[in-house]
């Protein structure tokens, strides 16, 4: 599923001391603007290419620096940063449903193989579908798998986070509460899957709806960088770097000749 | 001679359990429930020679590679089909009937040379596995040169597209090709990306170490600026730089594309 860049081939035991990061395609493109602006932050180098018959193509030049590297850019690419000890996936278009249980489950033995630290998903929710206690205050949320260390949720329940709440299932009778990712791509049956196979994921969520979701973006990767100090805080604010990719979200400036 | 499409993915299995929260965010799907199959249907020896396979992707790059480039004939030697389980049922909707999906064609240009006119109705989800089909069918050796036609909307840059050079084309490669000047100069620069069966083939070339290159004309129709661009593109690329280039019209383009409806009857 992985095809390492030239002369970056690495045994994948010897990340085991790391942190994997991964976006889910959803609402908002929230995971995968959050990924885009760590790689191009943290200056992440790029390791492998993923080929997976679940991706929809989609191609252009480097995405983070335009002078550094020629590379083409592919659909589904796998980054690494060995100063912060990060392994990042970045998906970058749509999946294709037939194949989504075939990826997510290479995807999770390729996790236990890794053995890392943490698995990280970063990921959005619908706003119209959420229930009146999240209609107020942060629509910042997370959810752990069963397997995640004590350690580590303490760590999340100092920093003050709200977990995602339950909900009564509309489909089942009687009064069982279930865990709901409306909008959130792949994240329930990769919740699902990494619950099954022991692996401690963390899932940080946002409410939002389509459009300039800038603002939701660097309110999870504020988040995580503050659970986990990846960036320089510069006067309590991290110092992102936006990358290339960024410049106009929403099209060319109009022309001048019209006014 | 027929290929089919690889078989190194499996029918996808399916979960037991719909949840709750099932929906298509992020997602596309087939529109059947099997994953399609695409068949290549051309001469094993006219492969093997092949050294060189242009893609034309879309009605206009079709419509400039069948006008302008120097075809062995107005027919095409193959084709690549896609088997879909169908309902043989015929579908009467507005007055038109429930088709089979048109193949994609092959023609010669030289015995070292083919040309590969992409269906324009191609659907995303199968960009991928049309791309893998047509590379897999011929030797891992050979060059593939892409062209395509995107509307001049598409392309994003700091000034408006009307103070910007004419023809304007733009180029991605993929690393294993020997990029020249002309080819750099012109790079598809961020934040502009390419998508549809010419990002299939890239990425499909990419992943195999296949020299790809494709080239992107930024216009709303085939033009005499689109002709020019795409001809001083092909002309600086070694594996197509002898081919002769007609500037006007070789063959006259049968329109197959307008449809008639019952509206006015």
């Amino acid at each position: 599923m992985f095809v390492f860049l030239k002369d970056k081939s690495i045994d994948w035991s010897s990340l085991q001391d790391y942190t994997f990061i991964l976006p889910a395609v959803s609402v908002g493109n929230i995971g995968q603007l959050s990924v885009d602006l760590l790689i191009s932050s943290l200056r992440c180098d790029k390791l492998a290419k993923v080929d997976h018959p679940i991706f929809v193509p989609v191609v252009g030049s480097d995405p983070y620096d335009d002078i550094r590297e020629q590379d083409l850019m592919t659909a589904a690419e796998l980054y690494i940063s060995k100063e912060k000890k990060l392994v990042i996936l970045q998906i970058r278009g749509l999946l294709i449903k037939e194949f989504c249980a075939d990826f997510l489950a290479k995807l999770v033995d390729w996790i236990k193989i890794c053995s890392f630290t943490k698995t990280i998903l970063l990921s959005s929710l619908y706003n119209y579908e959420r229930v009146d206690s999240q209609l107020t205050g942060s629509p910042f949320r997370y959810t752990i798998t069963s397997s995640v260390k004590s350690t580590v949720e303490e760590e999340l329940k100092n920093l003050q986070w709200s977990a995602l709440e339950t909900r009564r299932s509309v489909w089942k009778e009687g009064t069982e509460e279930i865990l709901f990712f409306p909008g959130g791509g792949y994240t329930n049956m990769l919740n699902k899957l990494c619950g099954k196979m022991n692996i401690p994921l963390v899932t940080l969520l946002i409410f939002c709806a389509e459009g300039d979701n800038i603002p939701g973006v660097l309110l999870i990767t504020g988040h995580l960088n503050r659970w986990l100090n990846f960036v320089r805080m510069a006067n309590d604010t991290p110092g992102w770097k936006f990358p290339a990719s960024w410049k106009l979200f929403f099209g060319a400036p109009p022309p001048l000749t019209m006014y | 001679m027929e290929l089919m499409s690889s078989q190194a993915f499996e029918d996808p299995s399916t979960i037991e359990e719909i949840p709750e929260d099932d929906d298509d965010e992020g997602f596309v799907s087939f529109d059947s429930s099997k994953i399609p199959v695409y068949t290549v249907m051309l001469e094993e020896t006219t492969r093997e020679k092949c050294k060189t396979i242009i893609i034309c992707e879309g009605i206009e790059a079709t419509d400039f590679a069948k006008s302008h480039l120097p075809l062995v004939g107005s027919e095409p030697i193959g084709k690549l089909v896609k088997k879909t389980q169908l309902d043989k049922s015929e579908v009467e909707i507005w007055g038109f009937q429930y088709k089979e999906p048109e193949p994609s064609w092959f023609f010669q240009i030289n015995e070292e040379t083919l040309l590969c006119t992409c269906n324009p109705t191609i659907s995303s989800e199968d960009f991928s596995l049309f791309a893998k089909t047509v590379i897999t069918s011929f030797n891992s050796t050979m060059a593939v040169v892409i062209l395509t036609v995107s509307p001049i909307t598409n392309y994003k840059s700091d000034d408006h597209t009307t103070s910007t050079e004419a023809p304007l084309i733009r180029t991605l490669a993929t690393s294993a090709f020997n990029s020249n000047g002309f080819v750099k100069n012109i790079r598809l620069e961020q934040p502009n990306i390419l998508g549809g069966l010419a990002a299939g083939f890239l990425t499909v070339c990419d992943i195999k170490q296949i020299p790809a290159v494709a080239c992107v004309a930024f216009s709303s129709n085939l033009d005499a600026d689109v002709v020019n661009g795409f001809t001083t593109f092909l002309h600086s690329v070694e594996c197509t730089q002898q081919l002769q280039i007609s500037p006007t019209k070789r063959f006259p383009v049968r329109d197959k594309c307008t449809k008639t409806g019952n509206l006015y009857i």
